[in-house]
This record gives structure tokens, sequence and C-alpha cells, in this order.
């Protein structure tokens, strides 16, 4: 949100009271839904025993759900670590004006049209060594490539599918920012001498800022809730090495209809987000508010 | 720009794109292929050329009944979410009110929730409701991740109008066609095109600006009658007109236009 001064007004809670009832039906009642299981031993429909925090306590001990939470922190970080750079340097070197400009971003969010499962799909079929390019070429190349059976071949065609499938909108943010830049910053650049990474550090990456901190939130939240495609693509395996929190949280709640864990591990799952994107939120705002002071100093 | 640095970016450019497209490639390539000759030969481009997938998938009830399905449930999502995040949008980048902040937040947490967490809670709610197996209910399960975010992405867009009007002379650079055939127009005009998808109840005359192109200050007006009053429809009473009057200025200091004029004030 915007931090210049608005006008008071307590009546503008009515324009959106519609939103809070709309998520309230479709939020706050499903979310109640999920503490009540997490109290409660759900033996039938009608036996239901109230156990408190014990499924809490089991949850935070269990060592699959460790793992799984690791491998999504890895998974996240590795996606944020690959996707930031590569959408900024693509965002840089596209075209400014023009029909070309145009012709690459319809071409570049191209990627961003596809569903997730299909994105799933196509990747599943594209990394498979008989009727795959992907897959084919890399057997070609002397690589015994093999997402079903090799771990680290099947973590890695995770990143790279997601990788395909994102970079393109922090790559959509940040050409956004930077035609937001007017040209007179860059007219001051040059007269100054400033050098192309001067420029890049002192004029367009702050003013790409905002959008960048969407990006970096976004790609964080949705990386860290990732499900569909690596369920189309490995079903989890092998082994578990692609089970990330989500999948985990389903095979326990639909797989193996265990209530109350699920309940309680989706409350924590839930408030780790919370917590990250709180952190991630307030940083970024204060390292904004922070260049704004040393600049006007 | 220097010319060895362009050339850099240009074959960073090209082979992303060549990334991005041979997967779709491949799929385009498969889909033209009959099944014996997808699982039989590998080859680059397919060898008997056959339209059979397309007509199946067209013809066949099982496959285009999703399209149908798909197309029912995002209707009645998007009318839900806009007709609902439009007035918050609204609200929260022209307004503050107690606890503002904090409402939005939570508003964007629920787009951070984990679709998983909800799986067991929708599915026992819906049957309560008896939404269940219903287009509806699909719309609304997805109303929980669309409306926070359009709320985010109009609240953006609002403040931005707000406060930078050098927009225009961004939507100018950014399509140089439309800007040269109409004159400084050209931008308003898009930008018209954009908030009359944006803000569907705004009236947006867009043959008062074709009419009066050339003239800059007419520019101005247009301008701020398409922006600053979306919300409230074609009424302009004394005090717009003065605030009109002061956007004309600011957009004159900034080289947009000619300088304030109360022309437009005369035309409505």
């Amino acid at each position: 949100m915007s931090t210049t001064t608005k006008p008071v007004n307590q009546k503008a809670w009515f324009l959106i009271l519609p939103v809070l009832i709309c998520v309230a039906f479709s939020a706050i009642l499903p979310l109640m839904t999920v503490v009540n299981y997490s109290v409660q031993d759900i033996i039938s429909p009608e036996r239901k025993v109230f156990v408190g925090t014990e499924w809490f306590a089991a949850v935070m001990r269990d060592e699959e759900l460790h793992g799984a939470l690791l491998r999504q922190l890895t998974f996240s970080m590795a996606v944020l670590a690959v996707e930031l750079p590569l959408g900024i340097l693509l965002a840089l070197s596209m075209p400014a004006s023009g029909w070309k400009a145009s012709a690459t971003l319809v071409i570049v969010a191209l990627s961003l049209l596809i569903p997730w499962n299909v994105v799933g799909t196509i990747w599943q079929i594209f990394g498979r060594t008989d009727i795959g390019l992907m897959g084919a070429a890399l057997q070609g190349l002397g690589i015994d490539y093999s997402y079903t059976s090799n771990a680290t071949h099947a973590w890695a065609t995770v990143l790279l599918m997601d990788v395909w499938h994102w970079t393109p909108l922090v790559a959509l943010l940040g050409y956004a920012g930077l035609r937001s830049i007017p040209d007179a910053y860059y007219q001051a650049a040059s007269i100054d001498g400033a050098s192309k990474f001067a420029v890049f550090r002192y004029v367009q990456l702050p003013k790409m800022r905002g959008v960048l901190m969407i990006a970096v939130l976004l790609r964080f939240m949705d990386s860290f809730m990732i499900y569909t495609e690596p369920f189309v693509l490995t079903g989890g395996g092998p082994g578990n090495s692609t089970t990330f929190l989500s999948q985990f949280l389903t095979q326990k709640a639909v797989g193996q209809f265990d209530l109350g864990p699920a309940a309680a591990f989706s409350l924590i799952y839930f408030l780790i987000i919370l917590l990250m994107c709180f952190i991630l939120y307030n940083w970024m705002q204060r390292v904004g508010t922070q260049q704004k002071e040393s600049n006007h100093a | 720009m220097h010319k060895k640095g362009f050339q850099k970016r240009s074959i960073f450019l090209a082979l992303y794109i060549v990334f991005a497209l041979l997967p779709i490639y491949w799929m385009v390539n498969m889909s033209f292929k009959t099944n014996s000759e997808i699982l039989a030969s590998f080859s680059l481009f397919p060898q008997q050329f056959t339209w059979n997938n397309y007509r199946t998938i067209l013809t066949d009830p099982s496959w285009y009944s999703g399209y149908i399905n798909s197309l029912i449930y995002v209707a009645i999502n998007t009318v839900i979410s806009l007709a609902v995040a439009l007035p918050a949008a609204y609200a929260f980048s022209r307004y503050s009110f107690l606890g503002d902040k904090h409402v939005f937040f939570w508003l964007l947490t629920n787009r951070m929730t984990p679709p998983a967490v909800f799986l067991l809670p929708f599915f026992q709610l819906y049957t309560t409701v008896g939404l269940m197996d219903t287009h509806l209910a699909v719309a609304l399960a997805h109303l929980l991740f669309n409306v926070p975010l359009a709320v985010w992405i109009l609240e953006g867009f609002m403040s931005g109008i707000h406060r930078r009007l050098q927009f225009s002379a961004f939507f100018r650079d950014d399509f140089p066609a439309a800007g040269k055939s109409r004159g400084g127009c050209g931008g308003v005009f898009l930008l018209h095109v954009q908030l009359g998808r944006v803000a569907a109840g705004a009236h947006i005359d867009q043959r008062e600006c074709q009419a009066d192109c050339g003239h800059h200050d007419t520019d101005c007006f247009s301008f701020w009658n398409g922006l600053g009053h979306t919300g409230r429809g074609r009424r302009v009473n004394h005090r717009a007109g003065c605030h009109r009057h002061l956007v004309c200025t600011q957009l004159h200091r900034q080289g947009l236009c000619d300088g304030p004029s109360m022309k437009g004030a005369a035309n409505v």
C-alpha cells in the first residue's frame, strides 16, 4: 500500500464490506473447521474426543515432516535465487518500444497462460527419454537422465519447470518498473558519467524495488505451496525426493485420513508462510523507507 | 546504449525465447502426429500430418464439456471478484481508516494459504450448504485466492494513477503506433480503454477524446475526466472543476500539455 497521506474516512469500511463478507465465507469458516479438527480425535462422525495440543506436539516431532519442510525451504530458496536474477536480466534485455517490444512481451508471457497441470504434463512428456525432446537430447549428450528414478534429476526438473513457468512473471513486473523510469534519470546519470552497472544499481534497481517486492512475495508464497506440478510430473517421487509440504499434507489428509494431525499441520504450515511473508514484507518496506531517507539527506 | 552490450542482451533474449518456446513447440508438434507415430518414432516434425486429434477434442463431448464448465465458472468468478474487489481497492487507495493496513495484510494472507489446507473444510462446508457438485461452488472456492489478488493489483493501479500523472507519458512511449496516429490522445485513449476494462461502471467518452485530438488541453481534460472520476461516473461538480484545473497545471509543469484551461469544464 502507498505511504502517501490520504484523507481519513471511516465510511470507507462500507466499501470493503463486500470483500470481508465474501472472504469470511470462503476463508474464516473453513479455517475454523480446521482449528476444530486440530484439537479433536475424530474416530467416527459421532465419536469425537478432545485432545488439546496433542496433535500439534505429534506433528512437530514428525521426522517425515522435517524432511518435507527442509526440501520445501531449499526448493523455495532455489526458485528465488534463479528466477529473480534471470527475470531482472530478461527485463533489462527486452526491447523498450516498437513492435519488437510487443512481440517479445507476448512470447515471454506465453508460459504464464498455461495452467499448472498442463505445465506438469508438458514437462512430463518433454523430459521423457523415448518421446520427449529434452529427455532424448540429454541422453544424446551421454547423461543418463531420468526423472522417475533419479532423485536429483527429479528435483532439478521440478525446479526447471518452475523457472520456465514463472520467470516471465518476474520479468514482466521488472519490465513494468523499468518503463516507468523517466528519461531524465538516464540523462542525469550519463551527465554524471555513471557506468552501466552504476545506472543499474542506483537508478534501475531502486525504481524496480516496489514491483520486485511483489515478485519476491508472490514467487515465495507460490513456490512454498507448490503442489500440482510435482504431483503430475513425479507424484512426489522417487522415494519422497519431490514430496513438498502441500503434497505431504494431502497424503496425510486424504490418503491416510488422519484428520487431526493433518489439521494441526495445516495450521502450522499456514503460520510458517504467514510469518515469513510478514518478515519479508516489513523488511522490504523498511529498506525502502531507509533508502528514501538517505536520498533526502 | 552501446552496440556491444546491446548484442549481448539480444543473444540472451533469443536464448531465453528458445527455452520458453521449445516445450510448447513440442506439444504442438505432437498434437499433429498420430498416436502410433508418437510412440513409434522420434522426429522433430510430424511425418504423417493429421488434424484428427483436434477433430476429436472439438467433437467429443467428454472433451469439450470441460471447456464449457471452465467458462461457466470463470464467468461467475470474474463477475463476483470484480464486483467485490473494486470498491475495496478504491477504499484502500483513496482513504485511510481504522485498521486499513491490517485488513489489507489479512486479505493478502488468504492468498498465502496453501490450498491443501482448505481441502477438507471446503468439502464439508459445501456439502452442508448443498453446493456440492455445482459450478458456483468451484467459483466460490476460487474467490479465496482471486479476490485478495484482485484487490492488491487494483489498489496498486489506482494509487499509481493518483500519484503519478506521468503515467500517461508511460503509455505514450509504450504504444507508439497509437500515439503517432492520434497525437497525444493515443496514450490517453489507451489509458481510457485500460480503465474502462477495470472500472466497468465508468462511462468513458472515447469519441470525445478522438474528436478533440491535437488539443493538448483536452488531453488534460479527458485524462482527468477519465481517471479521477471513474468511481463517480460523469457527475462533475464545481470542486472537481477546480481540481481539474490543478491537475492540468501539474501536467503542464511536467511538460505534458499546454497549461491549465477550463475549456474542458465548459464541455461538460
